[in-house]
């Protein structure tokens, strides 16, 4: 037997481009070709793609930049995302604590939310939140009244890092929802890493005499941590593109500017068309991100 | 200071949840400045001793006591005593995501309360005795498996314990890296530290034990001082058969 061909990987000889490959991408491109043809040929649809620049970046009267309607859409998107996950990766991790928690009634607590979280659709939360919590029980007016005094320099951070004052009720609302959402699923991912780290480690550091909050930061958090990172990263992206929902309690996210927009203008597909693309170069972009990261 | 027990082991007995007795009523002692070297067939319940003496496992009758406290069904004061314990495990569980100097030193700061720098002194004469000086910034996955073992008991030093356990600390390592392992405990031993040495090795546990304590089947079937005896006139068969299998 020839040796070098003996440690020859068997995968690296699958890969070539075979004959199935080549089939499957065949038929995909003629499926996308026939929808295309289709659209340019049935549809009676005026293309007009030229308009759609000036809704992601337009320049204002005195030669700035700044963003179009869908431009604003995707950074409030960013905004919100942002919060969400961060309250989520806040409220998950202590979900994971507390179904990791010796004491029964911690367990039961946090099993309970974490299934409530996972069991109802996310828009009726967004709901629940804005029109129960946020008009009737939780005291947001006051407390939008009180933002209002802080002085000018905190509000404008404030207003920049979240919404305007006149929307931070609606802004907050559906961060909480998302975020008490997301935390099931955040939960999961940390209580996953914090399982994985091996058991030698919790006796070593119980050995030395840490304290249960000590092992829990010094030892085991930083090693879940790290572990976690991949599958917080993907998570984020669904943070992202869950944020959409939020779409129905008026907030002006890219996906309610892009409903607005095709509402307002004829241009209703490049609308949407522009508004998924804007989505995936983002999340896909973040991804690459993310990869580099690691 | 040499004399009286340190640890007293009586009749202890523990069934792990799956139903398997693994002590069945063992007793022992061990005096302060001694080496008491445990051996025994696999699954005789050695590792289970260590981890009952220092309170990894619960024990289901007996007492476990240590410097004339009863310690066992006193969770407050088994934390209180633990950092009094320094066990080494087979499987070094040297922290992956800190330095060398970090896992020695992480212990004493947090929990003993010792100033950082000063730590780090005591963390570098410690480095120099197990003979790893130039290794303080490395993490432990650059080091060979007889250097994580010497950087193991290195940290568990740091708490100065008032007595070692080693549980087959030389098992995991390739051939040629157990006699820089053993070294160091033979130091330690000659040191007057009071160990408790659980070991495959029967030529370190007749040079270095004071005292042997033969298992089986989760009993203690002889204790015999000095080692030495043990293996030259085995006192039982169990024990004969025992050395025969090895030797
Ligand atoms: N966590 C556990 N759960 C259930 N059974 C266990 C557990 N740990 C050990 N045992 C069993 O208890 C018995 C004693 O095990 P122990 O590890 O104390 O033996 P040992 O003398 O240290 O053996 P070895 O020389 O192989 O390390 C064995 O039969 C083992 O299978
Ligand atoms: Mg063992």
């Amino acid at each position: 037997m020839n040796s070098s061909s003996h440690f020859t990987p068997p995968q690296l000889r699958r890969r070539a481009f075979g004959l199935f490959d080549a089939a499957v991408l065949a038929a995909a491109l003629a499926a996308v070709s026939f929808l295309a043809w289709q659209a340019a040929a049935d549809l009676k649809y005026g293309w007009n793609w030229s308009v759609m620049p000036q809704f992601i970046l337009t320049r204002g009267a005195d030669g700035s930049w700044r963003p179009g309607a869908l431009g604003l859409g995707l950074g409030l998107t960013l905004k919100l995302s942002l919060w969400i996950a961060g309250g989520a990766a806040v409220l998950g991790l202590g979900l994971a604590l507390g179904r990791l928690s010796g004491s029964f009634y911690w367990r039961m607590l946090s099993r309970t939310a974490v299934e409530a979280a996972r069991n109802m659709p996310p828009v009726i939360m967004v709901f629940i939140f804005f029109f129960f919590l946020g008009s009737q029980i939780l005291p947001w007016p006051r407390l939008i009244e009180e933002i209002r005094s802080l002085p000018p320099a905190a509000l404008t951070t404030l207003e920049f890092a979240a919404a305007p004052s006149g929307r931070l009720a609606a802004f907050m609302s559906a961060v909480c929802a998302l975020a008490y959402y997301e935390a099931a699923y955040f939960s999961e991912i940390f209580r996953g890493a914090v399982l994985s780290i091996d058991r030698g480690q919790w006796e070593a550091s119980r050995c030395l005499g840490l304290s249960r909050f000590q092992q829990y930061r010094f030892i085991i958090l930083p090693q879940a941590g790290r572990r976690a990172a991949p599958q917080l990263a993907g998570q984020f992206i669904s943070v992202v593109k869950e944020s959409s929902i939020v779409s129905v309690i008026s907030l002006p996210e890219l996906t309610f500017r892009a409903s607005e927009l095709s509402a307002t203008i004829h241009q209703m597909y490049e609308v949407w068309l522009t508004a998924a693309l804007l989505y995936f170069i983002c999340n896909f972009g973040l991804s690459l991100l993310f990869g580099r990261l690691e | 200071m040499t004399g009286g027990d340190f640890i007293s082991v009586e009749r202890i007995y523990k069934t792990y949840d799956s139903g398997l007795a693994a002590l069945k009523g063992v007793s022992l002692t061990v005096r302060r400045g001694e080496t008491l070297v445990i051996v025994g067939p696999s699954g005789s319940g050695k590792s289970t001793l260590l981890r009952c003496l220092c309170g990894l496992e619960e024990i289901d009758a007996g007492a476990v006591v240590i410097d004339g406290q009863v310690v066992s069904g006193d969770a407050r004061l088994r934390d209180k005593m633990r950092p009094e314990l320094g066990l080494v495990f087979q499987s070094f569980n040297l922290f992956p995501h800190l330095t060398v100097m970090e896992n020695i030193t992480l212990a004493p700061v947090r929990v003993r309360r010792v100033k950082a720098a000063e730590a780090e002194k005591a963390a570098g004469r410690l480095l120099e005795k197990v003979g790893l000086a130039d290794k303080a910034g490395a993490r432990p996955a650059q080091l060979s498996g007889g250097q994580q073992q010497r950087v193991a008991i290195a940290r568990a030093l740091a708490m100065n314990p008032r007595v070692m356990l080693f549980d087959e600390v030389t098992s995991a390592l390739d051939p040629e890296m157990i006699g820089e392992v053993l070294a160091v405990m033979k130091d330690l031993a000659a040191e007057g530290l009071t160990m408790v040495v659980v070991t495959h090795e029967m030529g370190f546990a007749r040079e270095v034990g004071e005292a042997v304590v033969f298992m089986d089947g989760g009993e203690v079937v002889e204790r015999a001082a000095p080692a030495a005896r043990f293996f030259d006139q085995p006192a039982t068969d169990r024990a004969r058969q025992f050395l025969e299998k090895i030797f």
